[in-house]
């Protein structure tokens, strides 16, 4: 007998085959069968109507911290995601030492706006090394988990204070080499670094103090144990991008090891610059480089309040001059003077087309909770007045505390992104999962690719979306046993629905340690999500407290089942 | 880099979803780059410039962008 059955689903194995009609029958944490099974399993899903494919991996996330407290990274496991990639952007948790938590707790509150609260509140710092972090978040672990280790925090560790302040001297660069082999013998899946990132005091994080021989230094380790190696490029520059690339592509021709870098978006003011990107991506490939660019699949969102200066007003100078050298109280008397609310309200009808579709994201007041996560234009429909008016009025009701989102401000090209997600030699990903909890929701992106991309626009079929989020992301990071539905595989399973699987609306919930709050979007359309043979979470019970997490690749005695990517 | 001016300017977002400004340079040669501008890069770059509005920015020369980028990067040295 088996131990589960999923009986009638429309299998797409991520392969990028024809999807097809069959029963999966799974023994343990793998894939026994598929096919028409006629023996009962011990628990049975009946899946007719339904996609059966392989839970989805997300390349970019920052769920190192959340990890800690919550082992489903929730909701990210309900959207289908059933492996995660932590430690993007030469930030990891480990490895540590004591005295620098203070420090790289400022970074990622600055770089990934990880609220303060939730470290000291929601963490129980046990750990220094990577092992012992590891050994830490392997409790109670629902969701797979491959980290990478953070290139700033190998610097601390060997370097101090030095490491935020010049070049390694060659006996340093051999200390890091050896701190890099200890964490990927303990399991870590490769290595990340940054070339734009800030710290806490705006001072470039450690990784942007190393020369180029240290990074290859690193990499020839990573060379050692054929990993792979993140980076974050000067994304907004394509010509420096394209610099990273072709440094990336030396290294990965020269040690044998897949690239990455993110993110990549699509605006309206470079799409010949992605082309020259792409173009050069393409080369490199040609040459037997791996350098791969990370592609998100949503659009961007732009948050603002009116207390803070926002160069979304850049354009509406009235509105920029009293956003900037003005006080909380005279902004407040500035929207409550007759006289210079006319000239402001004058002076925004150049983006009349834009007011009512910001949507209202948060509120002090229990008078105006009703409003939040309605639009402007909703709102104003409510009260009876005018989109802009309602920006103001309700600015002054909260003393500026009422903010709102600009969604859809960039990478929104349907023709252009979707160009990009389907092209062969783009990684789905760049999700920032777990990051930017208090700006946007970060969740839901594979329930955006297919709605959107798949669903609503056409651009690429079911199959090609589900192998570019499963297989390809294993391949390309040399995740073992997963991403594909065979025979002898590890059941990491997503069941949904075709017909409605979404992201749903972003919402503002308080579940973060310290009182703390964040945006989510809950999962549409997914039934069920199975980590390595266990039913983890099911639309209608939930998350399930047995957990069957795991920590990928592992450690150095599993290195057999390493793959080439 | 003599005689680069600004050609365009757009609203763009940040790493962390803050708006940020992207100005075009055109180049004499017909090159073009893009520089993005924190706010208070920006700032300074409209002093300079004696602009109100991002729009004002256009047709102004290379070296401001530089000057303001340089005092940006330079408030926590």
């Amino acid at each position: 007998m088996y131990d589960l059955v999923i009986r009638n689903g429309r299998v797409v194995d991520g392969s990028g085959m024809p999807a097809y009609n069959a029963d999966i029958a799974l023994s343990g944490n793998r894939i026994a069968k598929i096919g028409r099974i006629s023996e009962k399993g011990r628990k049975e899903i009946d899946a007719e109507g339904k996609v059966v494919s392989p839970g989805f991996i997300d390349p970019h996330t920052h769920f190192d911290a959340q990890l800690l407290w919550d082992g489903y990274a929730k909701p990210a496991l309900s959207h289908g995601v059933t492996t995660i990639v932590p430690g993007n952007c030469s930030l990891s948790l480990a490895p540590l030492r004591a005295e620098y938590r203070t420090k790289l707790v400022g970074m990622f509150n600055q770089i990934e706006e990880m609220p303060l609260k939730a470290f000291k509140e929601g963490v129980v710092w046990d750990w220094e090394t990577f092992s012992e972090y590891i050994t830490r978040i392997r409790k109670g672990l629902a969701i797979n988990v491959a980290p990478l280790v953070g290139h700033s925090v190998i610097r601390l560790w060997v370097m101090g204070d030095a490491a935020m302040e010049r070049t390694a001297t060659a006996e340093e660069i051999t200390a890091m080499q050896g701190v890099l082999r200890e964490c990927l013998d303990a399991g870590a899946i490769g290595l990340s670094t940054s070339y734009v990132d800030m710290d806490e005091k705006l001072q470039p994080v450690p990784s942007r103090y190393a020369d180029a021989g240290e990074v290859e230094a690193l990499a020839s380790v990573l060379g050692e144990y054929g990993r792979i190696l993140q980076i974050v490029p000067e994304f907004y520059d394509a010509d420096l991008t394209i610099a990273r690339l072709d440094q990336l592509a030396e290294i990965s021709l020269k040690y044998a090891i897949p690239t990455t870098f993110s993110p990549l978006f699509v605006n309206a003011d470079n799409v010949d610059a992605i082309d020259r990107v792409m173009r050069r991506v393409d080369e490199q490939f040609a040459r037997g480089a791996r350098v791969w660019p990370q592609v998100q699949t949503r659009p961007i969102d732009i948050s603002f309040c009116f207390a803070v200066p926002s160069l979304l007003f850049i354009r509406l100078p009235g509105w920029y001059r009293i956003m900037r050298f003005g006080t909380p109280d005279q902004i407040v008397a500035a929207f409550k003077d007759p006289a210079t609310r006319e000239k402001l309200v004058a002076e925004s009808a150049v983006y009349n087309a834009l007011w009512p579709n910001l949507r209202l994201r948060l509120v002090q007041t229990q008078t105006n909770q009703k409003y939040v996560g309605m639009t402007v234009g909703e709102i104003a429909a409510a009260r009876g007045t005018t989109p802009i008016d309602v920006m103001i009025d309700l600015s002054i009701e909260e003393h500026l505390d009422a903010h709102f989102l600009a969604a859809d401000m960039g990478h929104n090209s349907d023709e252009r992104v979707g160009a990009l997600l389907k092209h062969p030699r783009v990684h789905i990903g760049a999700s920032d999962g777990g990051a930017h909890i208090l700006s946007f929701s970060t969740y839901g992106d594979t329930g955006f690719l297919f709605a959107h991309y798949v669903r609503e626009l056409n651009a690429m079929s079911i199959e090609s979306a589900v192998k570019k989020i499963t297989s390809e992301t294993a391949a390309i990071w040399g995740i073992p046993d997963r991403g594909l539905l065979q025979q002898g595989y590890i059941a990491d399973i997503v069941i949904f629905d075709p017909q409605t699987i979404n992201r749903g609306e972003e919402k503002y919930v308080q579940d973060v340690p310290g009182d703390g709050s964040r945006y989510v979007r809950d999962a549409m359309g997914v039934d069920t999500v199975i980590v390595s043979g266990g039913v983890a979470w099911t639309a209608v019970a939930g998350y399930n407290a047995e957990t069957r997490g795991e920590v990928l690749p592992g450690q150095t005695q599993d290195a057999r089942q390493m793959v080439p990517a | 880099m003599s005689g680069a001016t600004i050609s365009d300017v757009q609203i763009a977002a940040a790493h962390d979803g803050d708006a940020e400004l992207v100005v075009t340079l055109a180049h004499e040669n017909g090159g073009r780059s893009l520089v993005a501008l924190d706010e208070f890069a920006v700032r300074t770059l409209l002093k300079s410039c004696g602009a109100t509005s991002a729009d004002d920015l256009i047709g102004a020369g290379w070296e401001h962008v530089r000057d303001a980028l340089v005092a940006s990067s330079s408030r926590y040295g």
